[in-house]
């Protein structure tokens, strides 16, 4: 057996799966399964000791699928990477949603992984947090006794906020005057883990960036806003020189904490070419 | 844990530890050796099958978890004699070497042609990028599947 | 008749796309593998092997484990004869320097003791951890040029400096030659270590049946009779009472090219284990770990050329980063180096060349072996030589090629060679000269490199036969018994269609046996491209015998000359008048008549033509023929990110003759992605003695959406020793990739690359220090 003996439940309802998540110890809640099932193998190969029960949420009809209505973008935490890849509602500012997922593992994996997973497992490395944060997306819960709980994705990340309860979905407005980009880069041209990710999102008012929102995923520990850069592009026009002199605007605390010469500098290409790009999308509206 | 898992259109009851993978089932318990497994770290693709109709990594996936679920594996391709049409242009157009990753890829290439019955070369390409073929069959494999599509679709 | 005749794959099948022989159990996936075999109360084995890089043994404990429930058998070096094997032992004796399982001294991180048998995998993991082993650990070193130091660790005793192997290779007068030359340069290229990451791992399974005294080891491989060899060695035993059986093998690529302790350790464990079988597989993490890399090498180069392009010396040094025992490294390094004169048609040659012991895992044979090491360096060299004197890379290459029907500086025969037709029909297919120097404005580039290939080489033993066997069934339908083993390439359907073709019957009536110790005859085993042409020429010999026999039969019924007759696509015909004498199934009926009943058995065994090399000096015929290869990358270079597109990569390839177009191709593709793979991030990282990348995700190779368009261009060159003129083709392809695109980003962005892989940090402190450079 490549995994240790465990006790394997399968709710129905996010109520049974609440209630069964407030009585047990020693559980881990089973989504996609693409850490956790590999997590479960590896920690018996190196002989750690791992959890004695999985609750899975595949059965959970209650949180599968997506729907835009209202301008509201409600996606359900067990929708997997393929399935919001493929909603045909990802506009405007949903679109770097779309591409987030587009370049997220391998097919196969895509298949198989949710976004709740992505966003649950706590690695500093997975793609969408940042996206999330940049969109402004509100994470809904249901805690141990099935009360529903909300916070914004940026306090659940940036905060570090542990929770015990269960991700049910994640609720991004839709907004046609909102501008986005998604940058990322790896260390060769193999398929690869980001080294590194950033989302730029920004409203544009009367030709001007305002309420702008860069987050970078350094990968090294959770997405970070870059509140200089925000503050400089605030109130600047839209204009093709903007990009440049946005290099000089960056918080070199965060690219200055990065010990790879060439993480950094793809970072500034990348913010260079994620305000660029915006710009570009502008133009062409 | 008692299951029914539908195994290339043959229902089947199990009654599972809960700790097994998909992958365990399948090869072990059901003696279907085609799938294999090259990394048993969900890198390779080598363990691909079709649940519920998408590409999905055996190695993976909980047995349990696949309760009432429908698994596609390389052996329900051919009826008889006949060769699926993906499995015949893989052997016309050279896309086979040592042969190990064959079933994986080619369950991968079925999942994306019951999905997208006209694919371009780029689609091809994007859609078999969860397995490895260290001989690098990869080209031929392309033309296999773009061969297959058309002739499916007729 | 005859239109539909030449249409028809299955007659006259060479030269013709035969789907494989054995491809309907690879796409239904009913084939069995090593790594499916389970046979009634089969045990798994798991190897003790060492936690250091460096240590003496003090004491084995192993009495705890032997009490865990479920272990069925335990082995050490107690067990054994303590002899020693290595892979090069017929010319380099003092090379054999491994033993199945250590007893004295361990020399790097998995270094085998002993090994486990237990009726579970876990079970046997377990007793692993219940095993005491005391070692004494010595101090250890971990990089080729620091070992080299008098101040460093012996790692083995037998040698001085940890130098395992000196190949000086000196030819001519190199100083004269530097001083006569007009333009000299210096290079320094390092290459990287790799893996050879076959889809499927290291598997065995060994039954030792005790009333015989009689080993079974099936296992996948390249080569059978070479494990046979080893474990005939180690366990005194005579060749015929050990069984190697080739399993369908999932690509070996050099790593399954000699008996590894876990081939070993499956034997002995089932001996102890009172003849129940035990299977030993690697994971993947083993696999990267404790089987076989590439040698990273440090390539020095200081050449000189007259103002009109003729190279009047190339000189150097070579450092190989060996690992902790020898393997296959003295062929690697003499591929590292002789094989320049296959390419160019210089006199004065004179190059080092060291490998080095370290306490790393072992380096071993990798497709090309170090052909591809030599390869970035010498054609990245040859091109920046030609820069030097404002020459063209292509003129400058034409002008210094070797041509056909030549005996090199170091006494190798070339009879065959198309390398300037090669040049010639690559140079014409990418557009040469519309591009190359033209399109650095857009960052594009374009590079050449040149390589040549051997078709075999006599490695570990005096000769390097191949034998096959031909039975023809009453019935007609043929068994064709070969040793070549088919880890993928498709050698069971080329020598299928060699024996239809020349039997003059049906592909169809063939059934392939091959790689069975036991049954078919003997092969080296499929390395340095040797199966077409050494394989193939016996199964050639073996089709002509058995033809002959048949036709004997024939004439003396009809009472016919049998020179006049002939079979041909399942005709006997009379080649004087044309007209059918009888069909081939009359014949053969005749063939088992009451007059005659005689069985038709053909055999053939070919020794290629060639002469041991004389390693003290580089001199010597190393093959049968010799093939050849121009390869162009198109690149495009974004000086942003750092990253290269490959645009395309064109290959012209002397192949001899095609027996099967589309394997050929295949072996050319997968040989251009392999070579693709090292240049931009395949990369076996070491640190302290340990892999630290040992898995998919951390060590990267090729996949689907790294692919570039690429172009094959069969040049047919006839060889007049290959069978139909067919020369091998199986790995050279990779030789001149990296060089090639290190070219060609020269051409884009003129920054010069001489350390692989590239990776796109590498180009970006490159274009970095040539800005500094310019102001």
């Amino acid at each position: 057996m490549l995994i240790n003996p465990i006790k394997f439940y399968r709710p129905q309802t996010i109520q049974e799966a609440a209630e069964l998540y407030s009585s047990l110890d020693s559980v881990k809640l089973l989504a996609g399964g693409t850490f956790v099932v590999n997590n479960l193998k590896s920690s018996k190969k190196a002989g750690r000791k791992t959890n004695d029960n999985l609750i899975s949420l595949k059965g959970i009809n209650e949180l599968k699928g997506s729907s835009l209505s209202k301008g509201s973008l409600t996606i359900n935490s067990m929708a997997t990477i393929t399935e919001i890849f493929e909603f045909s509602g990802l506009k405007d500012n949903l679109s770097v949603l779309k591409d987030a997922c587009s370049t997220l593992g391998t097919t196969q994996i895509r298949n198989m992984a949710t976004i709740g997973g992505n966003i649950a497992c706590r690695y500093t490395w997975t793609e969408l947090p940042a996206v999330l944060i940049a969109l402004e997306a509100t994470l809904n819960f249901a805690d141990k006794n099935n009360k529903p709980k909300s916070m914004s994705a940026e306090e659940f990340f940036l905060n570090s906020a542990k929770t015990d309860d269960i991700l049910t979905s994640i609720v991004i407005e839709h907004d046609t005057d909102s501008f986005c980009s998604y940058q990322r880069f790896t260390r060769s041209a193999a398929i690869d883990l980001p080294l590194g990710a950033l989302c730029i999102r920004t409203d544009i008012a009367s030709g001007c960036f305002s309420n702008t929102k860069v987050v970078l995923n350094t990968t090294n520990s959770f997405p970070k806003r870059d509140s200089t850069l925000e503050a400089f592009l605030n109130g600047k026009k839209a204009a093709d020189n903007i990009a440049d002199s946005a290099l000089n605007n960056i918080d070199e605390n965060i690219l200055g904490k990065l010990n790879n010469e060439y993480q950094e500098h793809m970072f500034r290409i990348s913010i260079k070419n994620a305000v660029k790009n915006i710009i570009k999308d502008l133009k062409t509206k | 844990m008692k299951i029914t898992l539908t195994v290339n259109g043959k229902q089947h009851e199990l009654d599972l530890n809960g700790n097994e993978t998909l992958l365990e089932v399948i090869r072990d318990h059901l003696k279907l050796t085609g799938t294999k497994s090259s990394c048993d770290e969900a890198e390779c693709g080598s363990c691909t099958v079709i649940i519920n109709g998408r590409s999905a990594l055996s190695c993976i996936t909980i047995a349990c978890d696949c309760d009432g679920f429908s698994v596609e594996t390389i052996e329900g391709l051919s009826s008889g004699e006949e060769l699926h049409p993906i499995q015949q242009a893989f052997l016309d157009k050279g896309a086979v070497q040592c042969g190990f990753c064959t079933p994986g890829m080619i369950m991968s290439s079925k999942a994306l042609l019951d999905n997208n019955p006209r694919p371009s070369k780029e689609e091809i390409k994007k859609s078999l990028d969860g397995n490895l073929c260290r001989c690098a069959c990869y080209q031929k494999i392309f033309e296999a599947v773009y061969t297959a599509a058309d002739k499916m679709a007729k | 008749m005859a239109e539909n005749k030449k249409d028809n794959l299955y007659l006259n099948p060479v030269g013709k796309n035969v789907p494989r022989i054995d491809g309907r159990g690879l796409v239904t996936g009913q084939t069995k593998f090593t790594y499916d075999i389970k046979l009634p109360n089969m045990l798994y084995g798991k190897m003790i092997r060492s936690p250091h890089p460096h240590a003496l043994i003090k004491n084995i404990d192993t009495s705890k484990a032997q009490k865990l429930p479920g272990v069925k058998a335990i082995v050490t070096a107690a067990d054994t004869e303590n002899i020693k094997f290595g892979s090069n032992e017929f010319f380099f004796p003092h090379t054999v320097d491994q033993l199945p399982f250590e007893s004295e001294k361990v020399r790097y991180i998995g270094d085998e003791i002993g090994a486990v048998a237990a009726v579970d995998e876990e079970t046997a993991v377990a007793a692993l951890k219940l095993i005491d082993v005391e070692y004494e650990i010595l101090p250890a070193v971990f990089d080729a040029v620091e070992a080299m130091k008098p101040t460093s660790p012996s790692i083995h005793s037998h040698v001085r400096n940890n130098i395992g192997l000196i190949l000086p290779v000196n030819f001519g007068n190199s100083e004269r030659g530097l001083r006569e030359s007009d333009y000299i340069r210096e290079d320094i290229f390092y290459t990287q270590s790799a893996a050879h990451a076959c889809m499927e791992t290291h598997v065995c399974v060994g039954q030792w049946e005790e009333f015989s005294n009689k080993i079974t080891l099936w296992i996948s491989h390249q080569a059978p009779f070479k494990v046979r060899e080893a474990l005939a060695k180690c366990l005194k035993m005579n060749l015929n009472s050990i069984r190697v059986i080739k399993m369908a093998s999932g690509g070996g690529f050099g790593g399954k090219l000699e008996m590894l302790p876990m081939d070993f350790a499956a034997c002995l464990l089932s001996k102890k284990a009172s003849g129940l079988p035990v299977k030993m597989c690697y994971t993947r993490e083993e696999e990267f770990s404790f089987s076989r890399r590439k040698h990273n090498m440090i390539y020095k180069l200081r050449s000189g050329v007259k103002k009109d392009g003729t190279i009047m010396a190339i000189t150097g040094e070579v450092i190989a980063d060996g690992g902790a025992y020898c393997s296959y490294g003295p062929t690697v390094l003499a591929a590292a180096t002789m094989r320049i004169f296959m390419v160019y048609n210089i006199k004065n040659l004179k190059i080092s060349g060291y490998r080095v012991y370290t306490n790393t895992p072992i380096s071993g044979a990798i497709r090309g072996f170090g052909g591809v090491q030599s390869g970035f360096s010498i054609e990245s060299h040859m091109d920046m030589l030609a820069d030097g004197i404002g020459m063209d890379p292509i003129e400058f290459r034409l002008k210094n090629i070797t041509g056909p029907n030549m005996v090199t500086t170091n006494k190798m025969i070339i009879s065959s060679n198309g390398l300037r037709e090669c040049i010639e029909k690559v140079t014409e297919a990418c557009d040469w000269k519309n591009k190359y120097r033209k399109q650095s404005h857009i960052c594009r580039g374009i590079g050449i490199g040149i390589a040549a290939d051997v078709m075999g080489s006599k490695m570990y033993k005096s000769h390097e036969s191949a034998g096959s066997i031909i039975k023809i069934e009453e019935d007609g339908s043929v068994y064709l018994f070969t040793g070549a083993a088919d880890t993928g390439q498709g050698s069971n359907t080329v020598l299928s269609q060699i024996a239809a073709h020349e039997l003059g019957v049906d592909f169809n009536r063939i059934k392939c046996t091959s790689a069975d110790t036991e049954i078919t005859p003997f092969d080296t085993g499929s390395f340095a491209s040797r199966v077409t042409f050494i394989s193939g020429n016996a199964t050639l010999l073996a089709a002509k015998d058995a033809k002959k026999q048949i036709l004997e039969i024939v004439a003396n019924e009809l009472k016919l000359d049998a020179e006049i007759l002939d079979i041909q696509a399942e005709e006997v015909i009379n080649k004087d008048s044309g007209s059918v004498v009888m069909t081939f199934s009359k014949a053969l009926e005749l063939c088992y008549s009451f007059n005659y009943g005689k069985q038709i058995i053909g055999t053939g065994s070919f020794n290629p033509r060639t002469t041991p090399i004389d390693f003290r000096t580089g001199e010597g015929n190393v093959s049968g023929s010799y093939g050849f290869e121009a390869q162009v990358a198109e690149v495009e270079v974004n000086k942003e990110t750092g990253e290269i597109t490959v645009l395309k990569l064109w290959d012209a390839h002397d192949i001899g003759k095609a027996i099967n177009p589309q394997s050929v191709e295949g072996q050319i593709e997968g040989s251009l992605i392999m070579g693709l793979g090292y240049t931009f991030f395949e990369d076996l990282k070491m640190r302290n003695g340990k892999v630290m990348n040992a898995n998919f995700a951390n060590y990267k190779v090729p996949r689907s959406i790294n692919i570039p368009p690429m172009e094959s261009i069969f040049v047919e060159t006839k060889d007049p020793q290959g069978p139909y003129g067919a020369k091998g083709m199986g790995e050279a392809a990779l030789l001149p990739t990296s060089a090639a695109i290190a070219n060609a980003v020269f051409d884009a962005v003129g920054i010069r690359l001489k350390e692989l892989p590239f990776t796109p940090d590498k180009i970006i402190k490159a274009l970095k220090e040539q800005e500094l450079n310019d102001i």
